[in-house]
C-alpha cells in the first residue's frame, strides 16, 4: 500500500489540503492504520499550538499578527535584493573562471543548503498546518443565495433569477443565514434559510 | 440514485431522476399537484458532483382552511456539520382546493457516495392556517417564524387599509411610495456568520495594517411597546467583524417567556447601517425576570460587490417575543415610526408583497387587494 507523505498527512490533520485532496485522503486514511495515528499526532501537536495559543494577551489575533510579519519579512527581503542590485558596480571587472572541481564542489554545496531549506521549510508549513485546526462552517446570506460551506462541501439556495436585488438578508447567532426575495413578476415571497447544528 | 450517480461519476452529465425525493406524511394538509425540474443539471467532476437543481413545486392545499404561510426543510445527503436549508412562502392566503408554487433553486458540491439515498430530499416542517393553527413537524421552528410572518402581515394590512379608510388613496399611496424609496436606500450588504471557531481570513482583508478588537457598546433602540428591555450589551469588533455579542434584558411584562429575538444593526465607519443579524434568546424568562445572553458566534460584513467596511457601532432591538403561554409580542407600526427604527426594520414579507403589487397593478389594484 503506497501512504501519502508526511507533509500531505499534515496538511490533511489541519484541513488546509483541497477539498478533492482531502476526500482521496479521507478515504485511504479510514482504512489505514498507520496512517490515523499520524494524523492523530499531528492533531494533538495542533491541540497543544492551540492552548498555547490561548495564552498569549487579550486581543491579540495571531492571523494578522502571522501576515503582518510574513509581508515584513517578504518587505525586508525585496528591500535588501534591492539595496545590492543599486550597490553593485556596473563595470566591475569580469569574474574569473574557477576549475571544474571548484565547480562541482561549489554546486554541491548549494544543493545541500536548498535541501536543508527545503526540508526545514516543510517541517515549518507541517507545524503551521497543524496548528491551525479544521476549517470553521461559514454561514452567508447575499443578494444572490444563502449558503454554508465548510471548504470541502457547500450547500446554498439562491433567490428567482428575477429581480435578485430584492432581498433582505441576515444571519442568526444561532447558526443560520436567511435570504427575503420577492419575486417581481408574480409577487411570490421567498425566504431560504441554511442551517447547521 | 446515489449509486447509479456512481457509476456515472466519470462522465460530465449526472441523470437527475430520482435525486429529488419530496416526502409528505400521510395526514398532510398539502398534496404536491406538479414538480418540474426544468434546467436542473448534475455535473460529475472526479469523486464529486455538482448539483444545480432548479425545482418548480406546486402544492396543493387539501385541507378546509386557508393555507397563510409553509416551510419546507430541504436535506442534501452527506451535507457538513448537520447543514440543512429551508424555503419557506410566507404572506400566502391560498383557499381550500388551490395550488400554489414554491421554487427550490439548490446548488451544492458534494463527494459521490455510494449510498442508496435521494441526494436531495425535501420535506414539510410546517403549515399555519388563518385560524394560526399549525401542521408540521416543526424541526425548524417554523411555528413560531410563521406565526409571527402572519401577525406581521395582519398589523400591516391593518395599517394600509386604516389609511385608505381614514385618508383616501392619495395618502395610501404616499404611504407606500416612501416605502419602497425605504428600500430603495437600504444599504447592499452580505453577511456571514461563524457559530463555533473563527471566521476564515476574507480575501480582501488588509495583510500588514494589525486590527487590535474592541469591546464595542451596543446602543439600544428603544421601542415604547416592547416588552423587554435591553439594558446592556457589547461585542468585540475587529474591521469587518463582530464576535461574542452579549446582552442583558429584562422581562418587564408580568408573564414568562419562552423564546426572544434581538436585531442587531451594524453602523460602518462611512455611516451607513444596516439590520445584519438576530441574536435569540431560548430560555426561559420569568415574569420581571433578568438574564445575560452570552454568544460565542462572529459575525462579519461587506458591501454586497466585496468591497470591505468597517465596523464602527453596533444598535440592539426587540424583534419579537413568544410568551410561555403561546401569544406573540411584535412591534406595532407606531413602534416602528421612529426615524432610526423605521429605517433599520426591515419589511415584513407581506409589506413587501403589498409594494411589489403596487409596482405591478398600480394604486387600483393594491386598492382591491386590501378591500378583500
Amino acid at each position: 500500500m503506497k501512504h501519502p507523505s508526511i507533509d500531505k498527512l499534515a496538511l490533511y490533520a489541519g484541513g488546509e489540503l483541497s477539498w478533492w485532496t482531502q476526500w482521496t485522503l479521507r478515504r485511504h486514511i479510514g482504512g489505514c492504520g498507520q496512517c490515523q495515528h499520524e494524523v492523530a499526532l499531528f492533531q494533538e501537536a495542533s491541540a497543544e499550538a492551540f492552548e498555547e495559543a490561548g495564552q498569549m494577551p487579550a486581543g491579540v489575533q495571531w492571523e494578522r499578527l502571522a501576515a503582518e510579519m510574513r509581508a515584513n519579512v517578504r518587505l525586508g527581503l525585496e528591500a535588501s535584493d534591492a539595496i545590492s542590485a543599486y550597490a553593485a558596480p556596473l563595470d566591475a571587472p569580469p569574474v574569473r573562471g574557477m576549475s571544474w572541481r571548484t565547480a562541482a564542489v561549489a554546486t554541491c554545496l548549494l544543493m545541500l543548503l536548498s535541501v536543508g531549506y527545503w526540508l526545514g521549510a516543510v517541517r515549518k508549513s507541517e507545524q503551521l498546518a497543524a496548528a491551525r485546526g479544521p476549517e470553521a462552517v461559514v454561514l452567508e446570506a447575499s443578494e444572490r443565495a444563502v449558503g454554508l460551506s465548510d471548504g470541502n462541501k457547500g450547500m446554498e439556495l439562491q433567490g428567482p433569477r428575477r429581480n435578485q436585488g430584492a432581498a433582505i438578508v441576515t444571519v442568526s447567532t444561532e447558526g443560520s443565514a436567511g435570504a427575503q426575495y420577492v419575486d417581481e413578476e408574480t409577487g411570490q415571497i421567498t425566504v431560504n434559510h441554511v442551517y447547521v447544528e | 440514485m446515489a449509486a447509479a450517480i456512481a457509476c456515472l461519476a466519470q462522465e460530465d452529465g449526472v441523470d437527475l431522476r430520482g435525486g429529488l425525493k419530496i416526502n409528505l406524511a400521510k395526514d398532510s394538509p398539502l398534496a404536491v399537484a406538479s414538480l418540474d425540474l426544468g434546467p436542473s443539471k448534475g455535473t460529475a467532476r472526479g469523486g464529486a458532483v455538482m448539483l444545480d437543481l432548479h425545482a418548480s413545486l406546486r402544492l396543493r392545499n387539501l385541507s378546509t382552511k386557508h393555507v397563510k404561510g409553509v416551510t419546507l426543510l430541504v436535506m442534501a445527503q452527506d451535507m457538513t456539520a448537520g447543514g440543512k436549508g429551508s424555503v419557506a412562502a410566507p404572506a400566502l392566503d391560498v383557499a381550500p382546493g388551490e395550488d400554489f408554487p414554491v421554487r427550490i433553486d439548490l446548488r451544492m458540491v458534494r463527494p459521490v457516495s455510494s449510498g442508496a439515498e435521494p441526494l436531495v430530499q425535501v420535506m414539510l416542517d410546517g403549515v399555519l392556517f388563518d385560524d394560526l393553527t399549525f401542521f408540521g413537524e416543526n424541526r425548524l421552528n417554523s411555528r413560531r417564524q410563521l406565526t409571527v410572518w402572519e401577525l406581521e402581515a395582519r398589523r400591516d394590512r391593518k395599517h394600509f387599509q386604516q389609511l385608505l379608510e381614514a385618508h383616501g388613496p392619495e395618502t395610501l399611496q404616499k404611504e407606500i411610495l416612501t416605502a419602497i424609496s425605504r428600500q430603495a436606500d437600504r444599504p447592499r450588504v452580505d453577511v456571514q456568520v461563524v457559530r463555533r471557531g473563527q471566521m476564515p481570513r476574507a480575501q480582501n482583508a488588509p495583510a500588514t495594517n494589525y486590527e487590535m478588537d474592541r469591546e464595542v457598546q451596543f446602543s439600544f433602540l428603544r421601542m415604547p411597546g416592547a416588552p423587554v428591555d435591553l439594558m446592556a450589551g457589547a461585542a468585540r469588533v475587529s474591521g469587518d467583524q463582530a464576535r461574542a455579542p452579549h446582552l442583558e434584558i429584562r422581562n418587564r411584562e408580568q408573564k414568562a417567556i419562552r423564546h426572544l429575538e434581538i436585531g442587531l444593526a451594524l453602523k460602518d465607519t462611512n455611516g451607513q447601517e444596516f439590520y445584519a443579524a438576530t441574536v435569540p434568546y431560548d430560555e426561559p424568562l420569568a415574569a420581571q425576570g433578568k438574564a445575560a445572553l452570552k454568544d460565542t458566534a462572529t459575525l462579519r460584513a461587506r458591501n454586497t460587490g466585496g468591497s470591505r467596511l468597517v465596523i464602527e457601532g453596533m444598535s440592539g432591538f426587540v424583534n419579537n417575543v413568544e410568551y410561555a403561554d403561546g401569544g406573540y409580542w411584535i412591534p406595532s407600526r407606531a413602534d416602528l415610526t421612529e426615524g432610526r427604527l423605521s429605517r433599520l426594520v426591515p419589511p415584513s414579507p407581506e409589506e413587501q408583497r403589498l409594494i411589489t403589487l403596487y409596482k405591478r397593478k398600480g394604486l387600483q389594484g393594491l386598492i382591491e387587494e386590501l378591500k378583500k
